[in-house]
């Protein structure tokens, strides 16, 4: 019983000085056939002090917080979903609540049973906030054999940015989001002027910090154009 | 002395100068709150041209010029006299609040070139003062060289709300009872189901009024336990649910159908359907949403509706001026043209009403405004509680609140509040004689908001026992003055407290008079009284506490992110980053030993302390780094603290503290203290900490960076004083406390 009181009147004590930021990781392993397998990875580590103090208490800022519990069950609804998506299979989630880093991967057999996961998601989304994101996220053609992660920024993101509490704003301060495709074929340019080619030519990288994608003034859209 | 007959003439010249013209006399005795901004005080310290330079002066013109159209480039251009006094002031009056707003003209020209086409074209002259209306709620009038705006605040509307609110929570009690059941039956198990839904809201998009819609929510029992809906209810009869009434086992999935009936409804509509189930919360709600229109009209997209919409709201307000000025008949044509709801004959004659009672409202609005332009009354420089309070101070800006108690039973609707006769509290003895001022003071080396609160004497003397608390002495042994960031020093009485609190419960509850009521709280009371034994209390926690934080310690705390090799192929790295931990030192006087160690030791059968050399050890888990709370009992002061070097030093004797006679003054003087020593904390902090775009600024920043003091004195005959000041730092070219502020904002303008 003391250990808590003491507990919470410190974790009070540092919680405003504690920093936070996130880091979003997309992978794509992308075969000749359009088959492949897809990892995203949630990492939250950089903000451990702040999580750690944060899931000590039951509300802040008038948010309540989730329990590791509800955490978990968000990330069993995640894969709930993608079991329901044709063509998805070898599902697998990670939680590392120590460092708080969540992953989920997938394979597919199709890009677009990739798509589909979104698909439905964004069309609720769109007809609820009335806003008008593509429906579409990746595309693969074949005959011109390129790849693209299509993307249309929308006001409402900005809009919902800047309702946010200036505090709550702060996290996304030095938060970043980025993606990597791998090929199997050569890499013969990208659209994407902020994203860089491998060496080696088989894959590609993209960084963007999450101010940019917030306000619009960088996209993660991207055509890959791979060497027939 | 030369200084002090300089600063004499200059009052005496700004006393001479502002009763001339000053609009203070257009303020009447009665006013229930007063807050002067004093022009002449503001623009010496920073004249219009240093604003109109400063980076924050130049944003402001910037955004006025391009607000105006290019009508406005300087401060000037308003038309306002800056060197006079700008008032505000309050009136209530059964259930009305009246805002006005006093502001000395210039240049009367400039003022009307600011007002709109449509504002000028309602513009009524009389004599020589011309206003217009805007609604039925606020007037805008002025002469040659002062400008009133009134705004009026009908405060008993609240009346129709609170039945409403009423009959809502009489609901939402009998839910609460379902809830109850539900949770007593799993409460031995203490595991619920979840209801994990597909969507919790739906949205039919357009329909046609008379449509009948439904739509199912499905969901999934992810609970361990079988989930059970007892109801589930529409927020209002059109919207019907139906629900399963069997148990829904552990991972089976189900359905809610909500239909919704549109007939009657139109427009937006949303509506709740409320589930009373035995999940954790006990209740799950659902939302339909649905845009309603009338019949045999074109289903149009949003954008037109929008559209439509404001043409409406125009429409309206054209109604209002035509009530105003060219009769009512006309007018009513015109809203039977734009609203069905008037077809009937009664809702025609009550919006007959309606409009007769507006235009009353006006005539009032317009009466009340010219008399306060003549202020052929006896004005508030006759209340002499207003003049003893305000002073003649070279304060920037002051406020004043009258009688809380008047303002109170003026503005609250009788049954707000519990003010009828059945009244729960008596506003009267708590509140009555209480007043309120606060000036805002910008000095050359220090701004600061100093504000007297006034109270009854039975209040003043319940206040005074609880504050009547000494600091232990001792205190400023442990506790070094060059070592600390800040502190928080509380000097009240827990036996007065103790005391004072049950006599406050009578009075509050004096007001309940008849009933049964008053014998319980009496009981109540007395009960509290005899249970605590106020003395005994008092020797565990005597009531006065010191927090001093003493440094911020840097932690390195390890974090994953990744690299990617030359074929991006990613990889895990471990880095390091460093978290600011403060570090503190918390004491408080208790004389009682025995109880102190009696719980520590349960503390170390729990597991949660360990004892050694006399020191017990806390340590807060969960956390990436290690740190623990320390606490030591000495001679009657319970000392925490995070530096076990520290504690252990004052253990021994060997500590030496070292604190001023300005701190040990502030501290054991006040009711309450908190200081914070600004340079030593922006010294501590990691720079790292900063967003990267101030870590430039750091020097800067430490040019504006100094000692802030916020005090809440003790209790003096019926007065409580407290003062927030923040001193400016010395040779760092800041001409006074304003135009500190100016040039701080202006240097993170960049």
């Amino acid at each position: 019983m003391i250990k808590r009181y003491l507990k919470y009147a410190f974790v009070f004590l540092c919680f405003s000085l504690f920093t936070s930021c996130f880091e979003i990781l997309e992978e794509i392993n992308l075969n000749a056939d359009g088959s492949g397998s897809m990892v995203v990875t949630f990492n939250l580590s950089k903000s451990k002090s702040k999580l750690a103090s944060v899931m000590m208490l039951d509300s802040i800022n008038g948010y309540r917080v989730p329990s590791k519990e509800d955490i978990n069950i968000a990330l069993k609804d995640a894969e709930n979903h993608l079991k329901t998506i044709e063509g998805i299979t070898n599902i697998k989630r990670t939680a590392d609540y120590g460092n708080y880093i969540f992953s989920i991967s997938c394979d597919f057999n199709k890009v677009t049973n990739l798509d589909a996961v979104f698909k439905d998601l964004i069309q609720q989304h769109n007809k609820r906030e009335r806003t008008s994101f593509n429906t579409t996220n990746f595309s693969f053609n074949k005959e011109a054999n390129n790849f693209k992660r299509l993307f249309s920024y929308d006001g409402a993101i900005k809009k919902s940015f800047y309702k946010l509490k200036g505090e709550d704003r702060k996290i996304f301060k030095d938060a970043s989001y980025t993606s990597i495709y791998r090929f199997k074929d050569m890499v013969k340019g990208v659209s994407n002027s902020n994203a860089k080619i491998a060496p080696n030519k088989k894959a590609v990288l993209l960084k963007i910090d999450a101010m940019s994608l917030i306000l619009g003034e960088k996209t993660i859209a991207n055509t890959v154009e791979l060497t027939k | 002395m030369n200084r002090v007959l300089l600063i004499l003439s200059l009052i005496y010249l700004t006393t001479v100068k502002t009763t001339a013209q000053d609009l203070i006399s257009k303020i009447p005795k009665d006013a229930s709150a007063v807050i002067t901004l004093k022009g002449k005080n503001i623009t010496d310290l920073l004249s219009v041209k240093e604003f109109e330079n400063s980076r924050l002066g130049k944003v402001f013109l910037k955004e006025i010029k391009r607000d105006t159209d290019g009508k406005i480039t300087n401060l000037e251009g308003f038309g306002l006299d800056l060197n006079r006094n700008f008032y505000y002031f309050l009136q209530t009056e059964e259930g009305v609040l009246r805002h006005n707003f006093l502001v000395p003209l210039k240049n009367k020209e400039a003022f009307l070139n600011l007002l709109s086409e449509k504002e000028e074209k309602k513009i009524v002259t009389d004599n020589n003062i011309s206003y217009f209306v805007d609604q039925t709620n606020t007037i805008t009038m002025w002469n040659d060289n002062s400008l009133l705006v009134v705004h009026t605040q009908q405060e008993n509307k609240y009346n129709d709300y609170s039945y409403d609110e009423s009959t809502e929570l009489i609901e939402y009690a009998t839910e609460g009872v379902v809830e109850e059941e539900a949770v007593v039956e799993y409460a031995e198990e203490a595991v619920y189901p979840i209801m994990t839904f597909t969507e919790t809201e739906y949205d039919f998009g357009n329909i046609t009024e008379g449509d009948v819609v439904e739509h199912s929510f499905k969901f999934i029992n992810t609970g361990d336990v079988p989930l059970i809906i007892t109801v589930a209810k529409g927020s209002c009869g059109c919207t019907v649910p139906s629900f399963p009434k069997e148990p829904i086992a552990s991972g089976e999935t189900a359905e809610i159908l909500v239909k919704f009936n549109s007939k009657g409804k139109l427009n937006k509509q949303s509506k709740t359907v409320t589930i009373s189930t035995n999940t954790e919360g006990g209740v799950e709600k659902l939302k339909i949403k649905a845009y309603v229109y009338e019949k045999g009209e074109d289903v149009v997209e949003e954008t037109v509706v929008e559209s439509i919409e404001v043409e409406e709201i125009e429409i309206e307000e054209t109604v209002f001026e035509s009530t105003e000025y060219e009769g009512i008949e006309e007018t009513v044509i015109e809203s039977t043209v734009y609203n069905n709801n008037y077809n009937s004959k009664n809702n025609r004659e009550e919006e007959l009403k309606r409009i007769e009672a507006q235009k009353k409202a006006i005539e009032k609005l317009v009466l009340n405004a010219k008399a306060t332009m003549a202020g052929n009354y006896a004005s508030i420089l006759k209340n002499t509680n207003y003049v003893k309070s305000i002073g003649k101070g070279t304060d920037e800006i002051t406020a004043w609140i009258n009688d809380f108690n008047t303002i109170y039973e003026d503005i609250m609707p009788l049954n707000m509040f519990g003010l009828n006769s059945n009244s729960m509290f008596d506003i009267r003895r708590i509140y009555g004689g209480t007043s309120l001022v606060s000036n805002l003071n910008f000095e050359e080396d220090n701004a600061s908001i100093k504000t007297k609160y006034t109270m009854n004497s039975e209040m003043a003397s319940y206040s005074k026992a609880m504050y009547n608390g000494k600091i232990n002495k001792k205190f400023f042994n442990y506790f070094n003055e060059d070592k600390t960031l800040g502190y928080f020093s509380i000097n009240m009485s827990t036996e007065g407290l103790l005391n004072s609190y049950p006599k406050l419960m009578n009075t509050m509850f004096e007001g309940i008079g008849k009933g049964e009521e008053k014998d319980l709280a009496a009981v109540g009371t007395r009960l509290f009284s005899v249970l605590i034994d106020e003395e005994a209390v008092a020797e565990i926690v005597r009531g006065d506490m010191l927090f001093v934080l003493t440094d911020l310690e840097e932690k390195e705390v390890t974090y994953t992110t990744y690299e990617y090799d030359e074929n991006y192929e990613s990889k895990e790295v471990t880095k390091t980053k460093t978290e600011a931990v403060p570090s503190f030192m918390f004491m408080f006087s208790s004389t009682e030993k025995e109880l102190f160690h009696k719980i520590m030791n349960i503390g170390i059968r729990e597991g949660d302390v360990t004892f050694e050399n006399g020191i017990y050890e806390v340590k807060v888990p969960d956390l990436p780094f290690t740190t623990s709370i320390n606490v030591l009992f000495k001679d009657d002061v319970i000392l925490m603290g995070t530096s076990i070097e520290q504690l252990t030093a004052i253990k021994n004797d060997k500590y030496v503290g070292n604190v001023s006679s300005k701190h040990k003054k502030l501290i054991s003087k006040n009711a309450s203290t908190m200081y914070v020593n600004g340079n030593h904390i922006l010294e501590e902090i990691p720079s790292e900490m900063f967003p990267s775009d101030i870590q430039k600024e750091m020097n800067t920043l430490s040019d504006y960076a100094e000692d802030a003091i916020f005090k809440i004195g003790k209790v003096k005959g019926n007065t409580l004083e407290s003062e927030l000041r923040l001193n400016i730092p010395e040779g760092k070219g800041h001409k006074n406390s304003l135009v500190y502020f100016i040039n701080m904002i202006d240097s993170f303008l960049d």
